[in-house]
C-alpha cells in the first residue's frame, strides 16, 4: 500500500553536542496519535522530564507537523509545538499557521525535537536531507523583523523563517516567535525557551514532495469543499476584513471587559475608533493566507494618518490585538492602537498575555498595591503612554514591566502584597473572554479546564457561532462531527437547553483533532465551511489509512487524556481548574446594564452551578469527578495503559 | 477563441494553493519544486507583495526555438506549449532561455516542465479563490485589460486635477 501525508521521519537535534540524528517514523504511533498536536504530546510523555526547569538544556521542543500539511488539502497549515512553558510551568501545546511547518513537511519530518543548549547564539537551518546549526552571532539583539530580513538575505525569500525578538534573548515569558514576520508562535514564552538553548532562529526550505495515497480521490474532496466557500455569499466580505469580520460581534454583541474586568468597553466606542470602513480604508494595506487556506485572515497594515504614519506590520489574528489594545490597555485611535501592535512583532511580546498585566498592573496602582516606587515615578493609567512604557521596560526586563513580563504566576510572587486579589488568571495565564458578556459557551468554559491555562481558541468551534444559535444549531454540529447519539443525549437533557460542561469536550477534541492532522480552523469561520464528513475523506486520501470520523474522534480523545496526563504529573488537578473569583462579581456597563454569570441561556450561575459544571465535565471525559484526573479505566480504554501505569506509580491515581 | 492564463498578482495571497494542485494532479505529489507555477514572495508575503510566476504560452516560443530535440511543440487544442518527455534529452537549455521563469526542470523525471494547462481546465485556476489566477478567452480578456487601465487612468486624472 502507498502510505502518504507522513514525510516519515523525525528529526533530533541536540544543541549542546551539536547532534543531528533522523529516525524513522513509527506509522503505528504516528496513526494512533494522528500526528501534529498529538505525536508531541506522546514524543512529550515519552522524552521529557516532567520536574525539568524549563529553561533547562534538558527541556524540549517538540515541532509537530500533522500528515495534512504540506498538501493540497484546504486549510491545511497548522504547525503545532509543545515545551514546558515558563510562564506557566504547563507542558502544553502552541499553535501557528505560517509557511514553516509545509516546509518542514517538505524537507521530510513530520516532528522536529530540540534540546539542549548551543555554546554561542545559533540558528538551525533545514533544507531537505541538509539540516545544520550555524552560527546566528550577527542575529543576536536584532528584532525579529530585521532577523527575518538577514536571513531572507543570507538564505533566499524561498525559507520560511521562525524567529524570536529580544525579549527571547532576555527570558521574558510573555512573548512569542514570529514566522515570516506575521504569525506568532508559541504564548507564554516559546522565545524564551529558545533564548535559554541560544537558539536566534530556525529556517527551513523544503526540496520534497509529501505523497498523497490517492490524488484523484484528494482533488475531488477539495473541489467540493472549495465550491462551498466559493458559493457562500458572505465569502468576500470575510476575505476583505479577515479576522476584523469578527468586529461586530466583539462591538455589538458580546465585547471585551475594560479595567480589569469590571467594565465593558462601550459599543458606541468600539465604532467611533475601530470602524471596518476606518480599518479598511487607513490600516490595511494587503490580504495573507496561510497554505491552502481560502479565507486568508492575516493582515499587512500600514499606517495612513498622523504622526505614525508609514509604520507597516505583518500580523496574524488583527482583530484579537486591536480589541486588547483597545479593550485591556485603552490606547485611543487606531494608529496607536497598529503602532503599539509594530512595537510587540519587533520585540516579540505577547500582546494577549502582557496587555492583560498592563491592565492588571494599572488597577493595582489606583489601588495603592503599586506605588510610584515600584513604577519608576510614572502614573500608571490605561493609555498609550503607559502601555508603551510598561512594555518598552517588559522588552528590556527591566523595572516594573520587567517583573510583569514574566506572567501571572512569577509577577504575583514578586509583587506579593496581597495583588493576587485582583489578578484574573487560571494557570497563570489570562483568558480572553468575559463570560458575564459572553454567558458560558465553549470557549469561557475550557478557560477554566484548559490543560494550557485560560486558553480559550481550543475551547470549542461552537462559540464561534453566532451569539444567537439556537441549541438545535449546536446539536447540528455535534451530530456531524461525529459525535455519538448517547453524548448528544448526555449534552441535551432536555429540550432547548444543552449543558456546555458536557458539550465542551467535543469542542477541545476537535481542535485538538485538527491541530493534531495539521489543519488550521480560524476559530468557526473556517469550519463552518467543512462538513464532518471531509475529514476522514480526506485522511484517507491523503495518508492511504482508510479511517472513519469515529475513529478520528477516538484518537483526539485520546490525545487529550495524554495532555491531561502530561500535566497531571506536574502535579495538576481539580484544585487548578478555578473560575476566577471576578467572574462572581456583577458587572456594571455603560451601555448593557449589570451582567451576571450565567448559562448559554441567561441562567444566572452561582458558585455551587460552577462546580457542579467542573464534575460534569470531568465525567463526560471519564476523568474522576473529585480530582479531575483520568481514571486508569478510561485510559486504559484508549490503550494508555502505560499512561494509566505511571500516574499509579506516582501515586496520582488509586 | 483562445484562452490565456491570466495573473493579477495583486490579489494573490501567498497561500500556495495553486501550486500545491498543480504537482499533485501532475505528480501525484504536492512538491513546491515540481509545480508548474510559483508564487514569488516578498516581504511579508501578502497581496501585492507576491507575484505568482508561470509560462505564458508565447506566439514565438523561445523554449521551443532553442530545443535542439524538437521536444516543446504547440497543443492546437488549447494553444498550450507541450514538452515531449520522451524526445527531451534534458539539456535545460529552454530552462536557461525563458526570461519569465516559464520552464523548470522536472528532477525527478529529467526533462523540461512547463504549464500544459491541464488541457484547458488549469487546476490552479479552480483552486485559487482569490482571483489571482483567471483562464479567460483572449478577447474578453482584451476588456478586462482595458478595464483594469481605465481605473488606473481614473485614478491617475484624480490625483493630477483633484477629486
Amino acid at each position: 500500500m502507498k502510505v502518504g501525508g507522513y514525510a516519515g521521519q523525525v528529526l533530533y537535534i541536540d544543541l549542546t553536542k551539536e547532534e543531528i540524528k533522523k529516525e524513522p517514523l513509527d506509522l503505528d504511533m504516528a496513526r494512533k496519535y494522528l500526528g501534529g498536536f498529538g505525536l508531541n504530546c506522546r514524543f512529550a510523555w515519552d522524552l521529557l522530564d516532567p520536574e525539568v526547569d524549563p529553561y533547562s538544556p534538558d527541556n524540549m521542543i517538540f515541532m509537530g507537523m500533522g500528515p495534512m500539511l504540506g498538501t493540497a488539502a484546504p486549510a491545511s497549515n497548522k504547525n503545532s509545538v509543545m515545551t514546558k512553558w515558563p510562564s506557566t510551568g504547563t507542558i502544553s501545546p502552541g499553535t501557528a499557521g505560517g509557511d514553516f511547518g509545509i516546509n518542514v513537511k517538505l524537507s521530510g519530518y513530520d516532528e522536529v525535537i530540540i534540546k539542549g543548549r548551543a555554546r554561542r547564539p545559533v540558528y538551525i537551518k533545514i533544507n531537505g536531507d541538509d539540516v545544520e546549526i550555524l552560527d546566528a552571532g550577527d542575529l543576536w539583539g536584532k528584532d525579529t523583523y530585521k532577523t527575518t530580513d538577514m536571513l531572507w538575505e543570507k538564505e533566499g525569500r524561498q525559507y520560511a523563517v521562525v524567529a524570536m525578538g529580544p525579549t527571547g534573548e532576555r527570558l521574558v515569558n510573555t512573548s512569542v516567535c514570529l514566522i515570516d514576520k506575521i504569525t506568532t508562535w508559541g504564548k507564554g514564552g516559546l522565545p524564551a525557551v529558545m533564548g535559554s538553548k541560544n537558539l536566534k532562529a530556525l529556517v527551513a526550505c523544503g526540496n520534497k514532495g509529501i505523497a498523497v495515497a490517492d490524488p484523484v480521490r484528494l482533488v475531488k474532496r477539495i473541489r467540493i469543499i472549495l465550491e462551498r466557500f466559493a458559493i457562500h455569499p458572505g465569502y468576500q466580505k470575510l476575505v476583505d476584513l479577515g479576522t476584523m469580520d469578527g468586529f461586530s460581534g466583539w462591538a455589538d454583541v458580546h465585547g471585551m471587559s475594560i479595567n480589569n474586568w469590571t467594565g465593558r468597553f462601550p459599543t458606541e466606542e468600539a465604532y467611533r475608533i475601530y470602524s471596518p470602513e476606518y480599518y479598511l480604508e487607513n490600516i490595511k494595506a494587503g490580504r495573507i493566507a496561510d497554505p491552502t487556506c481560502p479565507i486568508g485572515c492575516k493582515d499587512h497594515l500600514r499606517i495612513r494618518k498622523g504622526e505614525f504614519s508609514g509604520t507597516e506590520a505583518w500580523v496574524s489574528s488583527f482583530y484579537g490585538r486591536v480589541v486588547h489594545m483597545a479593550a485591556r490597555c485603552q490606547v485611543g485611535s487606531y494608529e496607536n492602537n497598529v503602532k503599539t501592535q509594530h512595537f510587540y512583532q519587533l520585540t516579540g511580546l505577547c500582546i494577549h498575555s502582557f496587555t492583560a498585566l498592563i491592565d492588571w498592573a494599572v488597577e493595582l496602582y489606583e489601588k495603592g498595591i503599586l506605588t510610584k516606587e515600584d513604577t519608576g515615578g510614572v502614573d500608571l493609567k490605561h493609555d498609550f503612554e503607559t502601555t508603551m512604557y510598561l512594555s518598552e521596560q517588559a522588552s528590556k526586563k527591566e523595572g516594573l514591566g520587567g517583573i510583569l513580563s514574566q506572567g501571572f504566576k512569577n509577577a504575583i510572587q514578586d509583587i506579593g502584597r496581597g495583588c493576587e486579589e485582583c489578578a484574573v488568571q487560571v494557570k497563570g495565564m489570562e483568558p480572553l473572554y468575559d463570560p458575564r458578556m459572553n454567558r458560558m459557551s465553549g470557549p469561557e468554559f475550557s478557560q477554566v479546564v484548559n490543560p494550557r491555562g485560560a486558553h480559550a481558541p481550543q475551547g470549542a468551534v461552537t462559540l464561534y457561532m453566532s451569539k444567537d444559535a439556537s441549541p438545535e444549531k449546536f446539536k447540528e454540529w455535534l451530530e456531524d462531527r461525529g459525535v455519538s447519539e448517547d453524548a448528544v443525549k448526555r449534552i441535551f437533557p432536555r429540550p432547548g437547553y444543552f449543558n456546555i460542561a458536557r458539550m465542551t469536550p467535543y469542542g477541545e477534541d476537535w481542535v485538538g483533532f485538527m491541530n493534531s492532522v495539521g489543519m488550521g480552523c480560524l476559530r468557526g469561520r473556517v469550519d463552518n465551511f467543512f462538513r464532518g464528513e471531509d475529514w476522514p475523506e480526506i485522511y484517507s486520501a491523503v495518508t492511504g489509512f482508510e479511517t472513519s470520523l469515529e475513529e478520528m474522534r477516538r484518537a483526539a480523545r485520546r490525545n487529550w487524556h495524554v495532555l491531561k496526563a502530561l500535566n497531571v504529573r506536574l502535579g495538576f488537578s481539580k484544585k487548578d481548574d478555578v473560575f476566577p473569583e471576578r467572574w462572581f462579581q456583577p458587572l456594571e456597563t455603560d451601555d448593557r446594564g449589570t451582567l451576571l454569570l450565567s448559562d448559554y441561556f441567561g441562567n444566572p450561575l452561582s458558585k455551587k452551578d460552577c462546580e457542579e459544571l467542573l464534575k460534569d465535565y470531568y465525567r463526560e471525559r471519564g476523568w474522576d469527578a473529585r480530582t479531575g484526573i483520568p481514571t486508569e479505566k478510561t485510559l486504559a480504554e484508549y490503550g494508555l495503559e502505560d499512561v494509566a501505569a505511571d500516574l499509579k506509580k506516582r501515586g496520582f491515581i488509586e | 477563441m483562445d484562452k490565456t492564463l491570466v495573473l493579477r498578482p495583486e490579489r494573490c495571497t501567498g497561500c500556495h494553493s495553486c501550486e500545491m494542485v498543480c504537482s499533485l494532479t501532475h505528480d501525484g505529489e504536492c512538491n513546491l519544486n515540481l509545480s508548474r507555477i510559483g508564487v514569488m514572495k516578498t516581504n511579508g508575503g501578502g497581496t501585492n507583495e507576491n507575484i505568482p510566476v508561470v509560462c505564458q504560452q508565447c506566439n514565438d516560443a523561445i523554449c521551443a526555438d532553442v530545443c535542439i530535440m524538437g521536444a516543446i511543440s504547440r497543443d492546437e487544442a488549447t494553444g498550450a506549449l507541450l514538452v515531449n518527455e520522451d524526445l527531451c534529452v534534458g539539456c535545460k537549455t529552454c530552462v536557461v532561455a525563458c526570461p519569465l521563469g516559464g520552464v523548470l526542470y522536472h528532477y525527478v523525471k529529467k526533462c523540461a516542465m512547463k504549464c500544459d494547462l491541464c488541457g484547458g481546465d488549469p487546476e490552479c485556476v479552480k483552486s485559487c479563490l482569490y482571483g489571482a489566477l483567471d483562464y479567460l478567452p483572449l478577447d474578453s480578456w482584451g476588456w478586462r485589460q482595458r478595464r483594469k487601465g481605465s481605473e488606473n487612468l481614473g485614478q491617475l486624472f484624480e490625483v493630477v486635477y483633484g477629486k
